[in-house]
């Protein structure tokens, strides 16, 4: 399973990445991360007057010796974060070619791959074919991530406003959370907002096929839609595909606007972008990976 | 439009059947997608932009109920009858009668025949032929046959309306002649419709003119006492349009105006006046002042009459009644002679020989003769019989030698069985056999009448008519007078005079003078096409005057008529069948064509517009190379 969705050699270069952290968080574990707390590590950060009851030990006495002061030396407390992985698992989400469904499985695993090297709290979620993953900590949970992962089949309709309300009032830990979804309802929009509000530091990968943005077909057409089975008559000629184009581009761009102004991430890609870019190229131009 | 084959509409049928096809292609193909999720904002927003949108998808459905449409209207055949020919030789009856000068469709209405004409010749097939025919006073081919279109039209150029009446009959009778030689010919007539003419199935007549207002002189004479003074003219105008107008009639003496009275003319109303004690003059001119459509009939000529009396020659054993009767015509001097005495005079210095005898023995005398109950045959007629109580009637109503002349009642005792001999018509003839019984004519410019039964035995001369009816013999035997000229001849008629002179000089009223060499005691002027005074005269001596004037209602009642009267027995209307169609089938063809194009341009016009991406991207390329 875990052949399938990430390869040994790719595993070892996601060892080398780790998530971006933008806000400083409280963490229950000792981790990687740095914590708002001044604690015990070996990463200066600050001094700071002693007062009865400090810690002897992290008296500076050389600046004791210099200044007749008992000063403080503070240290940088190194702590866990809780990654939170939310993905799309609608039936809409099986379609495309490649399918946007293996796609976003594998930027799910990467991501969660990365936080657990990270010893990072990695919990993970899907919507639509709903399932939650308990929470995991360490490398050597992986491949049980892994294997949750692949265990997921994508079916029915996400309902991502109730369905991401639901989460960020469960989790009990803000963090980083990545949302990885087609965006094709508009319930994201709002879902995403109680996230961004909830202070999860929110990036949306946004994954669409490229027959989406450029569809294939045309003539006298009744388009199904493979979530609702809900139908649509059209006649796509070329004056119709045209502005479907321009509607698609538009969405993506709205998205892209949506987020800025909130302080998302946003990384719009389709299934045709390859892998491994995404993950070691992309990813890390938007600042999402280090 | 009419349709030759209406039957093809029942194709319509089909349309339904379209409709309902459209609707089966219409069960779209389903094409599964991940989610119709920006379809939806896309196609109401299509539906809110423009409604007419919600029509596109049907546009293929209308082009393919128009392509139907077109193609069966095609195949319906339909037609507008038109005024082009078909035939491959076209005979062109162009009236060139007075009425064609008429100015109410300007320059004038021959102008109007001569476009016409032109839009026949030029719409023609170049291995068409034409025919020209000019029809007024006489009859003329300017062109016969010919197949240079161009000398065609400049003949055509060359015609101008005469001042005389047409004589279609002739110029018809011609023209069917050379249509009857050419099975695939037309005529067309182009006309005012001022003329009696017949017409057959391959006539067309094509209509000129658009107004009906003008004024004649209708009629113009001068009369005088027997003492061949107190000369008095009488003239009468005539309003042929359809309002009251008030023109004024002037007279003039040589040019001289010596009366004028302003008249006020009833539509379709003749008003006569008569204007007495008129000076002595060679020639004198009525003139209606004022501008109408057609000029030609608003001046007239008279010419005063010759004071010479007319010399007549009765050869009678005794005739009372016949003797009292030319006695009292004004200007004849009757010389009465028995039977056996006639033959030591010269026939030629009477203008009338009446033979009243029944039997005739030696050779008939020169000059126009006027035969009374022959009992013999002559050179001029047989006798075949007896017609025992006969009943007179009128050969032809509204006769002019007839006119005043009541024949009911008149009783005949027995007459001469004649046989209608060529040169003559009847003027009376006997209701139950039809035979005649008063005959006039003219051979080799004689005049001849014959009565058939003796006035002896029938109670005609006690009638009030007699004279009268003797007075018109006697006008219509002797025209002309004693100098033997008429004082007014139709214009474009020819004149025949009897003269003993070896040359006649004829001064016509533009001054032109043209010399006659008499045959046998007769001369004939032909050239009377323009209107007024002409002069006649042997090299020393003038003979007489006589006038040339239009005093033709025909001409004159300038009326359009959209169809020309049917004169002749046996004619029919203009058969639809000869009249050329213009079919539209080819225009709707190409109507269909056009529309199946513009489908298939729609229904390919994904491709088409890939072909044109791909085309612009291919020069684009050659352009950088």
């Amino acid at each position: 399973m875990t052949d399938l969705l990430l390869t040994p050699t790719f595993l070892a270069a996601l060892d080398r990445l780790a998530l971006v952290s933008r806000r400083l968080r409280a963490g229950a574990y000792k981790g990687e991360r740095r914590s708002p707390r001044r604690g015990g590590s070996v990463e200066f950060a600050d001094f700071r007057e002693y007062a009865p009851g400090d810690d002897f030990r992290q008296i500076d006495w050389n600046a004791y010796a210099r200044l007749e002061k008992l000063f403080l030396r503070l240290f940088v407390e190194e702590e866990d974060a809780t990654v939170h992985v939310l993905l799309d698992a609608s039936q809409s989400m099986a379609w495309g070619e490649p399918r946007k469904w293996e796609s976003a499985q594998r930027v799910a695993a990467a991501l969660g791959y990365i936080a657990l090297v990270g010893l990072d709290r990695l919990s993970a979620a899907t919507l639509g074919a709903h399932s939650v993953l308990r929470p995991l900590r360490g490398k050597k949970n992986a491949l049980a991530f892994f294997t949750w992962l692949a265990e997921r089949q994508p079916a029915g309709q996400a309902t991502p406003a109730i369905t991401l309300r639901q989460y960020a009032a469960r989790a009990r830990r803000a963090g980083p959370l990545i949302v990885i979804s087609d965006l094709m309802d508009d319930g994201w929009r709002e879902g995403i907002l109680e996230l961004a509000t909830q202070h999860y530091e929110v990036t949306v990968v946004h994954l669409v096929a490229p027959q989406e943005l450029v569809p294939a077909f045309e003539g006298d057409l009744k388009l199904v839609d493979s979530e609702t089975a809900a139908a649509i008559e059209i006649t796509a000629d070329y004056d119709l595909l045209a502005r479907y184009r321009a509607r698609a581009q538009t969405w993506q761009a709205e998205w892209q606007h949506f987020c800025a102004a909130r302080a998302i991430n946003y990384v719009g890609v389709t299934t045709a972008t390859p892998f491994q870019d995404l993950v070691l190229s992309i990813l890390r131009q938007r600042g999402i990976l280090h | 439009m009419t349709f030759l084959t209406p039957l093809a509409f029942a194709l319509a049928a089909l349309l339904p059947l379209v409709i309902a096809l459209y609707f089966l292609k219409l069960r779209r193909e389903e094409q599964p997608i991940s989610s119709t999720y920006l379809w939806r904002s896309l196609v109401r927003d299509a539906a809110a932009n423009a409604p007419w949108q919600k029509l596109r998808p049907n546009l293929l459905l209308l082009l393919q109920l128009a392509f139907l449409l077109a193609l069966i209207a095609a195949l319906a055949r339909p037609f507008t009858w038109s005024d082009a020919i078909t035939g491959t030789h076209l005979i062109l009856v162009v009236d060139t009668s007075a009425s064609m000068s008429a100015t109410d469709t300007p320059p004038n209405r021959l102008a109007r025949a001569r476009d016409e004409a032109r839009r026949l010749i030029q719409a023609l097939p170049g291995s068409a032929r034409v025919t020209l025919i000019q029809a007024d006073a006489t009859v003329r081919v300017p062109v016969s046959g010919a197949s240079d279109h161009a000398a065609v039209l400049a003949v055509l150029d060359t015609l101008r309306p005469s001042v005389a009446g047409a004589d279609f009959a002739s110029a018809l009778t011609l023209a069917t002649a050379i249509a009857a030689r050419e099975p695939d010919s037309e005529i067309v007539i182009l006309s005012d419709g001022h003329a009696g003419v017949a017409l057959d199935s391959r006539t067309q007549f094509i209509p000129l003119g658009a107004a009906s207002d003008n004024q004649a002189i209708s009629a113009f004479a001068l009369q005088s006492e027997a003492s061949g003074r107190n000369l008095t003219a009488f003239a009468q105008a005539t309003n042929y349009g359809a309002t009251q107008v008030a023109r004024r009639l002037a007279l003039y003496a040589d040019g001289r105006l010596i009366a004028a009275r302003d008249l006020t003319l009833a539509p379709g109303k003749p008003q006569a006046i008569t204007i007495p004690g008129l000076p002595e003059a060679r020639a004198y001119a009525a003139q209606l002042e004022g501008a109408d459509a057609l000029a030609a009939d608003d001046r007239a000529w008279a010419v005063p009459p010759a004071a010479a009396k007319i010399a007549v020659r009765l050869v009678s054993s005794g005739n009372r009644f016949l003797e009292t009767a030319l006695r009292l015509i004004p200007n004849v001097e009757t010389t009465v002679i028995t039977p056996t005495a006639h033959l030591q005079t010269p026939g030629a210095a009477f203008q009338l020989t009446v033979l009243d005898t029944p039997v005739f023995t030696g050779t008939l005398p020169s000059g126009n003769l006027l035969f009374i109950a022959p009992l013999r045959a002559t050179e001029f007629f047989s006798i075949t019989g007896v017609l025992d109580a006969p009943v007179p009637v009128p050969a032809l109503p509204d006769d002019p030698l007839l006119r005043y002349v009541d024949l009911r009642e008149v009783m005949i005792q027995d007459a001469a069985r004649v046989a209608l001999p060529a040169w003559g018509r009847a003027v009376i003839v006997d209701s139950r056999t039809n035979a005649p019984l008063l005959i006039v004519g003219e051979q080799d410019g004689r005049r001849l009448a014959l009565v058939a039964f003796d006035l002896r035995r029938s109670d005609l001369p006690l009638r009030v008519g007699f004279p009268i009816l003797i007075a018109n013999l006697l006008d219509a035997l002797t025209p002309g007078g004693a100098t033997g000229i008429p004082a007014n001849v139709e214009p474009g008629k020819p004149l025949t005079l009897a003269t003993q002179a070896s040359a006649l000089v004829v001064r016509a009223p533009n001054g032109e003078t043209r010399t006659l060499t008499p045959a046998n005691g007769r001369a004939v002027f032909e050239q009377t096409q323009q209107l007024g005074v002409y002069e006649i005269a042997t090299p020393d001596k003038l003979l007489g005057r006589f006038a040339v004037n239009l005093f033709d209602a025909d001409e004159s009642d300038i009326t359009p008529r959209a169809a020309l009267p049917i004169t002749q027995a046996g004619a029919t209307a203009p058969a639809e069948s000869a009249r050329a169609k213009n079919e539209w089938w080819r225009a709707l063809a190409w109507i269909a064509l056009g529309v199946l194009v513009g489908e298939w341009l729609y229904a390919y016009r994904e491709r088409l517009v890939w072909l044109r991406e791909r085309v612009k991207r291919a020069t684009r390329n050659v352009r950088w190379l």
